[in-house]
């Protein structure tokens, strides 16, 4: 019996003893050694800006006296991360890198400092009126304030083999608005494809193009690109206010998919599974004849795979285009290119604000973008020119390394990432709906048709549950790409 | 029957309170937002059983059942079917049982994540190992790859599975097995039983109480995969391949949508306690042993 009792207050503390070691050993994020110096942390993720900018944290550190952890995770830890930290209005992350649709979101629910007193405090720091402001409307303003500053800014443009090209006689689509660019329409651009697909040159048998089929937000991102260039949108009036958020996505949108469906003939069949990067790659090892992708690709193709040093099967061979647009199509008409990116905000619980804002002033700076593009860090190429500001499109240093910079920089004004990919907080859920139904249609399990029925059908259910619809209940803003580029010049004259 | 005893209780109890902590207290925050609508961001607002209604005649949570079930009840057939084969296999062996033990637990030792990841590039088309070899062997493959077509994606998923799980049935089989008492058996071949009786008459009825536990064990770990379908597929192509799992950490943990996936969370426990339940009924306490 005493034997029994041993046993078992032996068993009971080996398991109390482990139960708290186990407790202790779960890995918590890098603490933060309170010193005298100030600590920061910046939630990010290794998207293209962040290998650059992770090189240059020491001179960040040199210059202020402000120590950085500088996170890079994955793309759902960022935001799983960021909105824990909120909801526990925890301080911390101090500096929280931003999607594009995730400001709304966060900034109706108070989850992000609103930058415009200190952008105005700053002005002669942060230059304001040298943002480009298509990118600050997209990424950054959400009901007439802003909310993060720009820290990489994607368009979607064309890369193309330049080669293949001359080889089969074909036309160089337009890099400027100022040279010919009506005929450059999507008719034109899928009849490209079609001349591309089967090809062999030099040995090489083509594909027309690569599309990319992954759920739900890659094949968005592509789809969506579709959907603008034809003039679509999702709701009867967003952004402009008064904010109607009647379905409409279907009166583009199968013009779009059938775009879309007829690319993916003349791609790898296989491309249904790619993620964003996997086209890139695809792309970089020889075998496409033309690629419409974030910007980002423009320098990413140049490696074998991302991130990884080397050099691919195209540098050298394929240049940088304009995106197509719709037949009669004039400049100033609607905006034909999706805008996306990523910025930097405040976490309103931080409590180093002062210094996470000296963080965001630095990395979206003039000087520091330079930097990010002129390095070559361990991958061993350049790598970064998604830039924000007007003034680094006409770098001379910048314009040798990045000769596209012209043609991205025009693509700006004919851009709109609300409209593309409507920045609401139940984006997320309609973007899943979308995922499922485009990927559907890819795979040859339902029509255009029924794939916009089952569309139309769970975005009304959605809308109608969160009271978007019938009509939408909360407060609106006339949120125009003017307005932006007014408030941004009232922000630098203070 | 048990015979009465405290001790067991007082082992298990500061497991329980560990699991009162990290269970029952979630699960009443669960219940109670099921009720509400709440999404990230927004106001809080009581609406009844509006949720479950949502979820219930959601046709994706339909489907995603469907996947779950499916998925689960032919891995976990596979599973314990392969798995005897190599435990017996194992069991007759002499000399180097360890070492093949050692070797049978490397599958496990793969976090089921990298497992995803490993099985999605050797499925890729053109630089994949095993789309290279079964298009070596003459099998037809889909141009868009294996976990690309709507009919093979799913059983990719199965292969994965079945590969890093396998071994863990098989073990615990094993050890049933070697606990099998060797005179009862070398008694029956005195009497010319064959091997195929002894399994039948001897060994299968003393090690099924194993199995029925291997199956239940791996049946409740494949209900709730999440991880491979997220890396290799994404629950794609379309929601072919999406488990309840996988749609309820987008509706949690992407969409926000709190209260409706508090309520799918309860539907989705709700359904494994119904199955288990059945599942044992049927099984482990039949008879009332």
């Amino acid at each position: 019996m005493q034997k029994k009792a041993i046993v078992a207050i032996i068993a009971v503390v080996v398991i109390i003893i482990a139960g708290v070691a186990a407790w202790l050993l779960m890995a918590p994020p890098t603490p933060i050694t309170p010193t005298e110096k100030v600590t920061i942390r910046v939630l990010a993720l290794q998207d293209p800006f962040w290998f650059p900018l992770n090189d240059l944290i020491p001179e960040f550190e040199e210059k202020y006296g402000i120590d950085v952890v500088f996170e890079g995770v994955s793309y759902y830890e960022v935001r799983l991360r960021a909105v824990s930290a909120f909801l526990a209005k925890s301080p911390d992350i101090d500096v929280v890198v931003v999607d594009q649709m995730w400001v709304a979101e966060y900034a109706d629910a108070g989850w992000l400092l609103p930058l415009d007193d200190l952008i105005k405090r700053d002005r002669e720091e942060v230059k304001p009126d040298d943002f480009i402001p298509e990118i600050v409307h997209a990424l950054s303003e959400w009901r007439g304030k802003i909310w993060t500053l720009p820290v990489a800014a994607y368009g979607q443009l064309v890369m193309y083999r330049k080669d293949v090209f001359d080889e089969l006689g074909l036309r160089h689509p337009p890099k400027s608005f100022k040279e010919d660019y009506e005929w450059w329409t999507w008719d034109k651009y899928l009849e490209y494809v079609k001349t591309i697909h089967g090809k062999t040159i030099n040995g090489v048998t083509f594909y027309g193009t690569v599309e990319v089929g992954q759920q739900p937000a890659p094949i968005v991102h592509k789809w969506t690109q579709y959907l603008i260039g034809m003039g679509g949108k999702w709701f009867e009036r967003f952004p402009e206010a008064p904010w109607n958020f009647e379905v409409k996505i279907h009166e583009k949108g199968k013009d779009a998919l059938k775009l879309f469906l007829e690319l993916y003939k003349y791609s790898p069949p296989e491309s249904i599974e790619y993620f964003w990067f996997d086209a890139g790659v695809r792309f970089g090892k020889g075998d496409i004849g033309i690629l419409l992708w974030w910007t980002p690709y423009c320098y990413l193709i140049k490696q074998p795979e991302y991130m990884v040093p080397g050099v691919s099967a195209v540098v050298g061979k394929y240049d940088v285009a304009l995106p197509p647009h719709p037949e009669g199509w004039k400049v100033g008409d609607h905006p034909i290119m999706s805008i996306g990116g990523w910025s930097l905000g405040i976490n309103p619980y931080s409590k180093h604000k002062e210094e996470a804002w000296k963080f965001i002033k630095w990395a979206t700076s003039f000087e520091t973008q330079k930097k990010m593009g002129l390095l070559k860090g361990d991958w061993g190429e350049y790598q970064f020119s998604d830039f924000v500001r007007y003034s680094l499109y006409k770098d001379p240093e910048l314009l040798e390394v990045y000769p596209w910079l012209p043609t991205q920089l025009e693509a700006w004004k004919v851009g709109n990432g609300k409209i593309s990919r409507p920045m609401i907080p139940l984006y997320f859920t309609l973007e899943g709906i979308l995922g499922r139904y485009l990927n559907d249609a890819m795979a040859g399990r339902i029509t255009v048709d029924e794939a916009f029925e089952g569309i139309l059908k769970e975005f009304n259910t959605a809308l109608k549950q969160n009271f978007y619809l019938p009509e939408y209940a909360g407060p609106m803003f006339d949120d125009t790409i003017e307005y932006v580029a007014d408030h941004l010049k009232k922000l630098a004259k203070g | 029957m048990l015979k009465e005893s405290k001790y067991p209780y007082f082992l298990v109890l500061p497991s329980l309170i560990f699991l009162i902590l990290l269970t029952i207290y979630p699960l009443f925050y669960a219940l109670y937002y099921s009720f509400h609508y709440w999404v990230i961001g927004s106001p809080v607002i009581f609406i009844g059983l509006d949720n479950y209604y949502f979820v219930l005649t959601n046709p994706l949570f339909i489907n995603s059942l469907i996947i779950t079930l499916k998925f689960s009840g032919i891995v976990v057939a596979i599973q314990l079917l392969l798995g005897l084969a190599i435990a017996l296999g194992v069991s007759g062996i002499k000399r180097g049982q360890g070492l093949i033990c050692a070797l049978l637990i490397m599958p496990m030792s793969v976090a089921p994540v990298i497992a995803g990841i490993i099985f999605r590039y050797l499925y890729f088309k053109g630089t994949g190992v095993v789309h290279y070899f079964l298009s070596l062997l003459g099998i037809p493959l889909p141009p868009e790859g294996i976990l690309g077509n709507p009919d093979t994606a799913f059983w990719g998923l199965v292969v994965t599975d079945v590969w890093e799980w396998t071994p863990f049935i098989s073990l615990i089989i094993l050890a049933s097995l070697l606990s099998v008492p060797s005179d009862i058996v070398e008694a029956a071949r005195v009497d010319g039983a064959s091997s195929v009786k002894i399994f039948r008459h001897i060994t299968l009825p003393l090690i099924k109480p194993t199995l029925f536990i291997a199956a239940m064990l791996r049946f409740m770990q494949a209900y709730n995969t999440f991880d491979i379908v997220y890396v290799e597929t994404g629950g794609g192509p379309g929601t072919t391949t999406q488990t309840l799992s996988h749609y309820l950490f987008y509706e949690g943990l992407v969409y926000y949508r709190l209260g409706y996936a508090s309520a799918l969370t309860l539907i989705i426990f709700l359904i494994a306690i119904v199955v288990i339940n059945i599942y044992l009924k049927f099984t482990i306490f039949r008879g009332g042993e």
